[in-house]
């Protein structure tokens, strides 16, 4: 489920979440994730709506999400579309239907991880 | 604010210039490009705009080399990592096959006997197949466009060729000439996902 850290090169921007290896390890999923809800997205429009959504918090740089979507890509998990857009070519990700199966065991699979962190760095909030 | 053909034309030249010359990254690339000056910079110049957008692809647009890709030739550090990619898979399993062959040739010798009494049928199925993947690579060649796909089909394609005729050089049939078969076989899969590839880009522009 989890990539290389050094494939990838996610930014937070607050200063004190710098060393952000837990986001890093997630990316692919974030991506299918947004992907699962907005059924087909271009590389520009994911790096803003995950800023969007955690107001900020969150920045994937360039060097973070291309080679992650290329690699969804070789494995079968996003197929693309181009389509002529305002002068220019846009490259369109969406899920295959093997990237949909794998979107859902891969959020199972990360649900479970918080809950089991959840369970260690904070007991009490976990039952 | 969006961008007119002139601009976008400027931000291509850019990046053609900087060695990013492979279509299917060069598209996705402009198109960043062009929505970060679109949405984020659109009260200031054009001009101003573009030089705070493309530092922040400096890294990205930087010349690097790796062994897996070439020893010669260098690229942008985010079009090596795709070429990487593509690349590291072929090269896993082409070292896997040699060194299996490697063994056999050391174990099993009745392996190489049973080659040396059908190396002519081998020859046939091999050249048949040469035949084919050359077929293939003619029609990528000269096929319009240049994708990072077309490239590794080239790369794979040259050592393809090597072995073949090193292949049909060989007068006696040893396991290690056996093994270069094999792998030119196997790379068959390789060759073709990548023909795939870059014809579905191709067709999709």
């Amino acid at each position: 489920m989890f990539v290389k850290a050094n494939e990838i090169n996610l930014i937070s921007k607050t200063t004190n979440m710098k060393n952000s290896q837990l986001y890093k390890g997630s990316l692919n999923t974030i991506i299918m994730k947004l992907l699962e809800e907005k059924g087909r997205m271009y590389g520009y429009e994911i790096t803003q709506k995950v800023k969007e959504i955690t107001q900020g918090e969150l920045n994937i740089t360039e060097g973070a999400l291309y080679p992650a979507l290329h690699k969804l890509e070789a494995e079968g998990l996003l197929d693309v579309e181009m389509e002529k857009v305002d002068n220019r070519l846009r490259k369109y990700y969406k899920l295959t239907e093997k990237g949909t199966t794998e979107t859902v065991n891969r959020l199972a699979e990360l649900e479970d991880f918080i809950k089991n962190m959840q369970s260690i760095v904070n007991p009490k909030l976990s039952y | 604010m969006e961008l007119d053909k002139e601009q976008v034309e400027l931000i291509n030249s850019f990046l053609v210039k900087n060695e990013v010359v492979f279509d299917d990254m060069r598209f996705e690339i402009i198109d960043h490009i062009a929505s970060d000056v679109e949405e984020n910079y659109s009260e200031i110049p054009f001009h101003d705009a573009i030089k705070i957008v493309l530092k922040k692809w400096e890294t990205q647009i930087q010349l690097s080399d790796s062994l897996w890709v070439s020893s010669r030739a260098r690229f942008p550090k985010i079009i090596l990592g795709k070429l990487k990619q593509l690349f590291i898979p072929q090269l896993i399993t082409f070292a896997v096959i040699m060194i299996v062959g490697g063994i056999v040739d050391h174990n099993f010798s009745e392996v190489i006997d049973f080659y040396s009494q059908n190396t002519n049928a081998f020859r046939i199925v091999y050249g048949i197949w040469f035949f084919i993947a050359t077929a293939f690579g003619l029609i990528l060649f000269f096929s319009k466009g240049f994708t990072t796909y077309k490239y590794v089909f080239k790369r794979a394609f040259y050592f393809v060729f090597l072995w073949t005729v090193v292949f049909f050089l060989t007068s006696r049939p040893t396991v290690l000439s056996l093994t270069f078969l094999i792998a030119n076989l196997i790379s068959s899969v390789f060759l073709y996902q990548n023909y795939k590839a870059h014809f579905k880009f191709i067709k999709s522009i």
